[in-house]
């Protein structure tokens, strides 16, 4: 399914993007999930980590390798998982959009309260 | 460490849920977790499961994206490939019977084509939102008095303003807008540009925007933003099309000067594009209204439109009863004008486009009674051509064909039929929506949008695949319940039709001449009251006779000078050659403008149950140039002038209302206005005449001589000899002969106004008969097809008959009867439908009843003719029949 890249981004997109960024280096699926959870403070589900992963691989905002094998794994190779820049721009325009509804908000609370 | 491995079962379910390229990092991932939890097998077992579980289910919605071409694809190609298939069968069969296809197409587009025309306007008109933000909190305001029979009348200065101060708990915004015109000399040439006078909140209460500048607010509006104190400001808004039209949407228009009627005005904003309010319509510049000292206690000049925006947290059936409350309260305070005066709030929806709400909903009725008929009749043919190919279908089903695949071929064929007519349909419905909208009175809102667009094709495209399921399931069902056994032993095609097959025939023969019946009984009636409306006596003769509207009031301040600024004019009309006759009226008939006045024998106090009449204003040979015969005494003469005795011309109905029987020469009468009391003296009797609409009954009025009554809204009327196209620049040229600068606010031929009055009849009734006279032709073609093919399958029987002596009158009844019976309950069962459909019908008739027993007896009789014929001329050929022919073939 062709994606725009311009479509915003989902509220659970931004926390797996944001995470990925976060952990650098060491983004996989097992501490993606651990980092919403520490930081987002909300229970996630691993089917909802991994068809994410997927559908922002399919939008190009996020690019995947396979590393080595290790034994923890039964022998099985991690997939790591990159942002690329049109994630980085996507979040941005996200936090943009939030931020000026925000301060549209903190304008009319202002007014109404004393 | 001892390393878990996820459990066979569990992998497998994952391996068919997610992405074969992610399955092997998600069970790594899986098992890595599973490694770390430290924790019993068992345990660790159920862990497993459970979340391979919920992967899977939240990849297995998606799953057929990633899952290579399987079985289901190949599937759907084989589905691709039978339409194809079924397609390419259905345009062959198509092509081979070129004259079935040709009628069938036609019958189809004219069905189709027709109820899209009248739908595209019914979309545009009755189903589009209205123009104005929350349109259903926005309404007009009108006085209503029902004791008097006056159910919207315009609001009076006095009136608006207690109703502003009262209504504040109810409205965000209730604002005015009076009529008003302004001169221009664009190019050279003087002309009046239609504008209005609007208090403050206007644009706001219909939610207007501004698309330069700004709009009007408190401080135009004198210096503390109090409107009644007669300030003036000279600034001006203009609507985007005027803007557009005359300053080619130049922007920098804004903060400049443009002068109107000789005056200065600054243009301060340009509206947004098709703004366009629910009273006074069609202005193209507005100002501030600034009521006149003393405006607050004038309750008799009724002439604002009022409108009011109801408040988000009240509901309407609140604002209606606190309006109410306010109504009776003011009809107490002010007795004298006010009793029974009531205030309406009318939604702008109603406002705009009540008045055909009705008429369209009853032809979109029309246009779908017709295309159901059009239906039935391509059913009966499709039904007549399954009979033929019996042996097709029943030889398929023997080879080994499913029903239900024969059913779909038949639908095919016929979604083939209807796509191909419903294109024809759609050519067909652009025309056909150009006609309705030329029939169409004017001042419906929208109705520029009314076309092909997106909204309407989609619903021609809806009327198709429901047309195609119409017309094709019955012969398809019907079709596949052959027996294969009995069919195929049959050498040739069927020597009868099935008992169903004949009942269906019955049944779509009945319901098309029933259809039909209720269509030409519907039209025969409006037909009726059309006739009946034209052949009503206007009281005045329009032929020949051109009005020209002019306002001198800025031009001629003072009386004087318009006073003879009339009679030079008039002079100069006068000798134009070709000319009649010519004079001035304020309001000539069927002219919008006829202020009501309470009129009582002098001597007698006005009072609130006095009687209302029309009062305006004529010049000398008004009523012979109108053609209203006078009935006593004389015309207004060059000697009611100023000085000399105020004189009136009163209608019978008002001479009759005064005084009975008495004759009202040289009686007096006193006309209570704003402008106070008149007394005058009864001069001349004139003839009464309609002056609005033609199916309203005259109303009393009494005329004054234009130089005693100098308003300056006068309408020229002349009377030609040849057509007043002919004369008409000479007429033009001699009025500005006097002035130059007078422009012409209107100038329409009384016979155009006539035909005017009548446009709201006339768009009902035209339709209804073409749709009418299609619904009869198409169940005439319909019982001539059915009959025929019920002849030509008893051609074998009749063939019998004939060699065996029958005598032909004997054979022709025989195979008509059916015919006959089936006509005649389709005809009853017309006039019971019809009975029950032309109540709706009541409010578009006039001097007819809806069940007008003429109508109903004439439009029966038709019908049954018609059919009759078409039976009969499809029957006749079975006396012809050849006996040795018939029992070899």
């Amino acid at each position: 399914m062709p994606t725009s890249p311009h479509m915003p981004l989902g509220e659970f997109e931004q926390l797996v993007l944001l995470a990925v960024l976060s952990l650098g280096d060491e983004a996989y699926a097992v501490p993606v999930r651990h980092e919403i959870h520490r930081l987002a403070r909300r229970p996630v589900t691993r089917g909802a980590v991994y068809i994410t992963l997927e559908r922002l691989e399919q939008k190009g905002l996020l690019t995947s390798t396979v590393a080595d094998p290790t034994p923890q794994r039964g022998g099985r190779a991690r997939r790591y998982y990159r942002a690329t820049p049109a994630a980085v721009a996507a979040l941005r325009r996200s936090r943009a959009a939030l931020e000026r509804m925000w301060a549209a908000v903190d304008a009319t609370l202002g007014k109404v309260s004393p | 460490m001892t390393t878990t491995r996820m459990p066979r079962g569990a992998a497998r379910l994952l391996a068919w849920a997610v992405p074969p390229q992610r399955l092997v990092d998600i069970i790594g991932d899986l098992e890595e977790e599973a490694n770390g939890l430290d924790r019993p097998g068992a345990f660790v077992w159920w862990w497993y499961w459970a979340h391979a579980v919920r992967i899977a289910a939240r990849f297995a919605p998606s799953r057929h994206r990633w899952v290579n071409r399987g079985g289901a694809q190949r599937q759907r190609d084989g589905v691709m490939a039978a339409f194809a298939r079924d397609m390419r069968f259905a345009a062959r069969g198509m092509a081979r019977r070129p004259g079935f296809t040709l009628v069938a197409a036609v019958t189809l587009a004219l069905g189709i084509g027709a109820t899209t025309a009248i739908f595209s306007v019914v979309h545009a008109v009755l189903l589009n939102p209205m123009p104005y933000p929350q349109a259903d909190r926005v309404g007009v305001l009108y006085q209503r008095n029902l004791s008097k029979g006056a159910d919207r009348d315009l609001v009076a200065p006095g009136n608006f303003i207690d109703w502003r101060r009262e209504t504040s708990e109810i409205f965000d915004h209730i604002a005015a807008i009076g009529p008003w015109g302004l001169d221009y000399l664009g190019d050279g040439q003087a002309e009046v540009i239609p504008s209005a006078l609007v208090t403050r909140g206007f644009f706001e209460a219909l939610g207007a925007r501004m698309h330069l500048g700004r709009s009007f607010v408190a401080e135009d509006y004198g210096p503390s933003g109090d409107d009644s104190r007669g300030d003036r400001t000279n600034i001006l808004v203009f609507t985007y099309e005027f803007w557009q039209r005359r300053f080619g949407g130049d922007s920098s228009i804004i903060g400049t000067t443009v002068r109107f009627s000789d005056t200065p005005f600054t243009i301060v904003g340009v509206l947004e594009p098709e703004f366009n309010p629910p009273v006074y319509p069609g202005r193209d510049i507005y100002a501030p209204l600034n009521f006149w000292v003393g405006a607050d206690e004038d309750r008799r000049s009724a002439y604002l439109g009022a409108v009011a925006r109801v408040r988000r947290d009240v509901s309407l059936e609140q604002a209606r009863g606190t309006l109410q409350l306010i109504g009776s309260r003011l009809a107490a305070e002010h007795p004298r004008e006010n009793t029974g005066v009531d205030i309406s709030w009318v939604p702008v929806r109603e406002q705009l486009v009540g008045r055909v709400e009705r008429p369209l909903l009853i032809l979109l009725g029309a246009v779908a009674a017709v295309l159901l008929i059009a239906c039935s009749n391509i059913a009966n043919l499709l039904l007549a051509r399954g009979s033929e190919r019996r042996g097709e279908f029943a030889l398929r089903v023997a080879l080994g064909a499913p029903r239900g695949r024969l059913v779909r071929q038949l639908l095919t064929e016929s979604l083939l039929l209807t796509v191909v007519g419903s294109l024809a349909g759609l050519l067909l419905a652009h025309w056909g929506t150009k006609l309705v909208l030329a029939l169409v009175p004017a001042g419906i809102p929208r109705l520029a949008d009314a076309g092909l667009n997106v909204p309407v094709v989609l619903f021609a495209f809806a009327v198709t695949l429901l047309t195609a399921v119409l017309i094709g399931l019955m012969p398809a069902w019907s079709a596949t319940q052959t027996s294969v056994n009995a069919t195929l032993r049959e050498s040739g095609p069927a020597t009868s039709a099935g008992g169903t097959q004949h009942r269906l025939r019955g049944a779509f023969t009945i319901s098309q001449v029933a259809l039909a019946m209720v269509l030409l009984l519907g039209s025969g009636l409006l037909v009726r009251s059309f006739r009946y409306l034209l052949g009503r006596d206007l009281g005045f003769n329009p032929e020949r006779v051109v009005a020209l509207q002019v306002y001198n009031w800025v031009r001629y301040p003072e009386a004087e000078g318009r006073i003879a600024y009339f009679e030079q004019a008039l002079a100069a009309v006068r000798a134009v050659p070709g000319v009649l006759g010519a004079s001035v009226a304020q309001a000539p008939p069927l002219h919008p403008d006829y202020p009501a006045v309470q009129v009582a024998r002098e001597g007698e106090a006005t009072t609130t149950e006095s009687l209302t009449a029309w009062g305006t204003v004529a010049s000398p040979e008004y009523f012979r140039v109108m053609g209203i015969p006078m009935l006593a005494g004389r015309e207004f003469a060059s000697t009611d002038g100023p000085g000399a005795p105020p004189v009136a011309i009163v209608t019978q109905s008002l001479a009759r209302r005064l005084w009975g029987d008495e004759s009202p020469l040289g009686r007096r009468f006193v006309a209570t206005t704003s402008f106070g009391a008149v007394t005058m003296e009864v001069i001349g009797v004139a003839a009464d005449f309609r002056h609005t609409a033609l199916a309203e009954r005259p109303r009393p009025t009494y005329f004054q001589p234009h130089a005693q009554n100098p308003t300056g809204a006068m309408v020229f009327v002349v009377r030609t000899a040849a057509d007043p196209a002919a004369t008409l620049e000479a007429i033009k040229n001699a009025i500005w002969s006097v002035n130059a600068n007078q422009p012409f606010y209107a100038i329409a031929t009384m016979e155009e106004l006539v035909s005017r009055a009548l446009s709201q009849q006339r768009f009902a009734m035209v339709l209804l008969t073409v749709f009418a006279a299609l619904a009869g032709v198409l169940a005439a073609i319909g019982t001539y097809g059915v009959m025929s093919y019920i002849t030509s399958q008893r051609r074998k029987e009749i063939g019998i008959r004939v060699a065996m002596g029958a005598r032909p009158r004997r054979v022709l009844w025989e195979v008509s009867r059916q015919g006959i019976v089936w006509v005649s309950t389709g005809v009853g069962l017309g006039l019971v439908l019809a009975f029950v459909a032309t109540r709706a019908l009541r409010t578009l008739l006039y001097g007819v009843t809806p069940a007008d027993p003429l109508t109903f007896v004439a439009g029966s009789l038709l019908l049954f003719l018609t059919a009759l014929a078409a039976t009969v001329a499809a029957t006749r050929k079975a006396t012809r029949v050849d006996p040795v022919a018939a029992l070899r073939g």
